[in-house]
C-alpha cells in the first residue's frame, strides 16, 4: 500500500510548527515537521514529503538557502515549496511557488496547500 | 513566481456591551486573546456571555470552556435570567463545556487540545475560558504556562478565533510578570470599589494591543440586560468641537434679570444660581424652563429632589401651564434620586434625554446631585466637559447650588473649582432687616455681559419671581456682595491631579 505523501513544515518557532500541523492533521493532511532548513533537507532525504512549508528567518540553515539546496537537487525540484515570512525578502530571492506573508488564517493556508498538493489523502476522490 | 496570501487588514470583534467598544474604540481585535480579571462577583461570567450570545447574534459561534467555575446548570441558571440570553442558541451556536478533566490527567498540553477541540468541532469564532485560575494552578512551572499560552496564541491566530480567558488571579506583586497578562493581546479589570460607605463597579482596560482605549476607570452596571459600562465622562466630551452659533439670548423668564444680565442668557451657556434653601432658586429654574417651553424650545428639569408631580404642579401654581406644556412633549420632567448616584450614570442619562428630545433648555435642581455621585476632585473637571458637551447641542443651562447659610449676605460657592466652568452666576440671598427678613438678588458674574452689579429686592409671588430696585443703605449688602461679586469672576477650577 502506498505511504501517503506528508506535508513538511519547517518553522524555528515550536508553537508555529504546533498550530500549523495542528490544523494541516485536522484538515486530514499527514504532516512531518523540522525546526530548521538543514533538518528539513533532512525529513526531505527520506522522501515522504509533497509540499514544503518553509520559514524564512530560521537559525542553522535559513528557509532561502534550504529553497536553493531543494531547487538544486534533481530529485526535489519538482516539489512544491511556499516561503512563510513576516519579513520582507531579500531582492532577487526567487524560487518558491507560493508566499505566505505572516500571519496568516487558516483559509488562506489550505487554499494554497490544496492548490499545490491537491487534496488531503482521506478526502481525495475514489479513482474507481 | 508563484502566488502571494497573507491576512487581511485585522477585524474587530465587537463586545455589544454597551459601553465597552466605545471604551475599547472598536471592540476586540478578531483572533486576539484577551484576559478579564476580576474577584469572584465582579461580572466576568456575566459579561462573557454577553459577548458570546451577541457575537452569535452576529453570525458567529462561541464555545464556553469552564475549568473549576460553577457548574454550567448554575451558570445557564444565572444568565438565562438576563435579556441578552437567547436559550434556542445554547447547544447550536453556543455550547457550554468542562475541560477540568483533561487538564486534571493531563496539564496544559491536554487543556491545549482539548480546547483546539472545541474549536474546531463546534466551528468556534469566540472562545471564552472561564476559570483560568485553576490553569494556572496546575501549571507544573511559570514557563510551562507560558509556553501553554504562547501555542494558545498561535493556534488561535491561525485559525482565526477570539478567546476571552476569564479569571479571578488576585493582583499582586507578581502580576506585571504574569504570562496572562504579558503576553495576551488585552487585559481588563474588572473591580467593585468603596465610595464613601457604598460599592460601585469599575472596570479599567489595562492593556489593548494595536488599539487606543479609554484610559483610566469606568463605572459599569450589571442590570437585567447584562453589563453596561459607561465610559469616564470627562475623558471623551471634553474633546474639542465646533459650537452652532448661537442665536438670541434666553430670557430667564423674570424680565428685569434679563436685564440685570445684559439682556438674557447667551444662547448654550450654564448658569450657576446660587442661594439658600428656600431662596426661591427652583421657582426661578421653573420660570427659566417655562420661558422657553412655552414658545417651543424643548426643555428638561433635571431634579433630585422634588418629584415630576410636584414640579408639575408647583410650575401650574405660578400660571406657567406645566402641564400643559408637558401633555404637548414641550417639557420632560425628571427625578433621579440624591442617594447611591454615579456621576457617569447621571450625564449618560441626562444627554441621553438632551439628545432625544433635541432640548434647549435645561434646568438642572441641583449641583448636589452630581456632588453626592463621585468624589469632589471629579467635579471641576466633569462639569467643563458637561458645560462643553451642552453648549455643543445649544442648550442653555441653569444649575442650583445651595449655599450653608439660611440668611445673610455671604456669598460662597459650596462646590471647589466649578464657579469659573458657569458662564453666569446669579446669587439669590435673604437678609434679616429688623423684624421682616428681604430677599435679594444679584448677578455676580455675566461672562461677555455688560451686567446690573446691583443688589435688588424681589419677591415670589403667585405668577412667580418679581424682582425690585436696588437696595439702599442701611440695608445695601452691596458692599459685602460687591467682593464675592470680583471673587466669582476671578475664580478658575483647581487642577485636576
Amino acid at each position: 500500500m502506498a505511504v501517503a505523501r506528508s506535508i513538511l513544515v519547517v518553522d524555528d518557532e515550536p508553537s508555529i510548527v504546533d498550530a500549523l500541523a495542528d490544523v494541516l492533521r485536522w484538515e486530514g493532511y499527514p504532516v512531518l515537521t523540522a525546526s530548521n532548513g538543514e533538518r528539513a533537507l533532512e525529513e526531505l532525504a527520506r522522501g515522504r514529503a509533497s509540499l514544503v512549508l518553509l520559514d524564512y528567518m530560521m537559525p542553522v540553515m535559513d528557509g532561502l538557502l534550504a529553497l536553493e539546496r531543494i531547487r538544486a537537487d534533481p530529485a526535489w525540484r519538482s516539489i512544491p515549496v511556499v516561503v512563510m515570512t513576516a519579513a520582507q525578502l531579500p531582492t532577487g530571492a526567487s524560487g518558491w511557488d507560493a508566499l505566505l506573508r505572516k500571519p496568516f488564517e487558516v483559509d488562506a493556508l489550505f487554499e494554497l496547500v490544496r492548490s499545490l498538493a491537491g487534496p488531503p489523502p482521506a478526502r481525495a476522490p475514489d479513482p474507481s | 513566481m508563484g502566488t502571494s496570501k497573507g491576512r487581511s487588514a485585522p477585524a474587530r470583534l465587537e463586545t455589544g456591551v454597551p459601553g465597552l467598544d466605545e471604551v475599547l474604540r472598536g471592540g476586540l481585535w478578531k483572533s486576539g486573546i484577551y484576559v478579564v480579571l476580576g474577584s469572584p462577583g465582579t461580572g466576568k461570567s456575566i459579561l462573557a456571555n454577553q459577548i458570546a450570545f451577541h457575537h452569535v447574534r452576529a453570525g458567529g459561534r462561541a464555545a464556553y470552556v469552564t475549568l473549576l467555575a460553577e457548574t454550567h446548570a448554575r451558570l445557564l441558571e444565572q444568565v438565562g435570567a438576563l435579556s441578552f440570553f437567547d436559550p434556542g442558541a445554547v447547544g447550536s451556536s453556543v455550547r457550554y463545556l468542562n475541560a477540568f478533566a483533561p487538564i486534571e490527567s493531563g496539564g496544559l498540553s491536554a487543556l491545549l487540545d482539548a480546547l483546539r477541540g472545541a474549536v474546531r468541532d463546534h466551528r468556534a469564532t469566540l472562545l471564552v475560558l472561564d476559570g483560568m485560575v485553576t490553569a494556572g494552578m496546575l501549571a507544573r512551572s511559570k514557563i510551562d504556562y507560558k509556553k501553554f499560552i504562547n501555542e494558545l496564541q498561535t493556534w488561535v491566530g491561525l485559525v482565526g478565533c477570539t478567546v476571552i480567558i476569564l479569571t479571578s488571579a488576585p493582583a499582586g506583586n507578581d502580576n506585571d510578570s504574569d504570562p496572562e497578562h504579558t503576553m495576551v493581546d488585552g487585559l481588563l479589570e474588572l473591580r467593585t470599589i468603596a465610595l464613601d460607605m457604598r460599592a460601585v463597579r469599575q472596570l479599567r482596560v489595562a492593556k489593548l494591543r494595536g488599539s487606543g482605549f479609554i484610559p483610566g476607570a469606568h463605572h459599569y452596571l450589571i442590570g437585567a440586560d447584562g453589563l453596561r459600562v459607561f465610559p469616564r465622562f470627562e475623558a471623551e466630551a471634553g474633546s474639542p468641537r465646533s459650537l452652532p452659533d448661537a442665536p438670541g439670548p434666553a430670557s430667564v423668564g423674570v424680565a428685569r434679570l434679563d436685564r440685570m444680565l445684559g439682556g438674557g442668557l447667551r444662547a448654550g451657556s450654564m448658569t450657576l444660581v446660587l442661594g439658600s434653601s428656600g431662596s426661591g432658586k427652583t421657582t426661578l429654574g421653573l420660570q427659566f424652563l417655562a420661558a422657553g417651553a412655552a414658545p417651543g424650545e424643548p426643555a428638561l428639569h433635571f431634579g433630585f429632589y422634588e418629584q415630576p408631580d410636584d414640579i408639575r404642579r408647583k410650575g401650574d401654581r405660578f400660571g406657567l401651564d406645566f402641564s400643559g406644556m408637558v401633555e404637548r412633549g414641550a417639557l420632560e420632567l425628571s427625578w433621579h434620586s440624591p442617594a447611591e448616584g454615579i456621576l457617569d450614570v447621571l450625564a449618560a442619562d441626562l444627554l441621553e434625554r438632551v439628545r432625544r428630545r433635541g432640548i434647549k433648555r435645561l434646568f438642572v435642581d441641583g449641583l448636589v446631585g452630581f456632588k453626592e455621585s463621585s468624589y469632589l476632585e471629579r467635579l471641576p473637571g466633569f462639569f467643563a466637559a458637561l458645560s462643553h458637551e451642552l453648549a455643543a447641542l445649544g442648550v442653555t443651562t441653569v444649575v442650583t447650588e445651595e449655599t450653608r447659610w439660611l440668611l445673610g449676605t455671604e456669598v460662597e460657592v459650596p462646590t471647589p473649582g466649578v464657579s469659573a466652568i458657569f458662564q453666569n452666576i446669579v446669587f439669590l440671598g435673604q437678609m434679616e432687616t429688623g423684624s421682616q427678613i428681604v430677599r435679594l438678588i444679584s448677578v455676580l458674574k455675566a461672562r461677555d455681559a455688560e451686567h446690573d452689579r446691583s443688589v435688588c429686592s424681589f419677591d415670589i409671588r403667585k405668577d412667580g419671581i418679581q424682582v425690585g430696585g436696588p437696595l439702599r443703605p442701611p440695608e445695601d449688602a452691596t458692599a459685602r456682595i460687591a467682593p464675592a461679586q470680583e471673587r466669582a469672576a476671578r475664580q478658575r477650577p483647581r487642577r485636576k491631579r
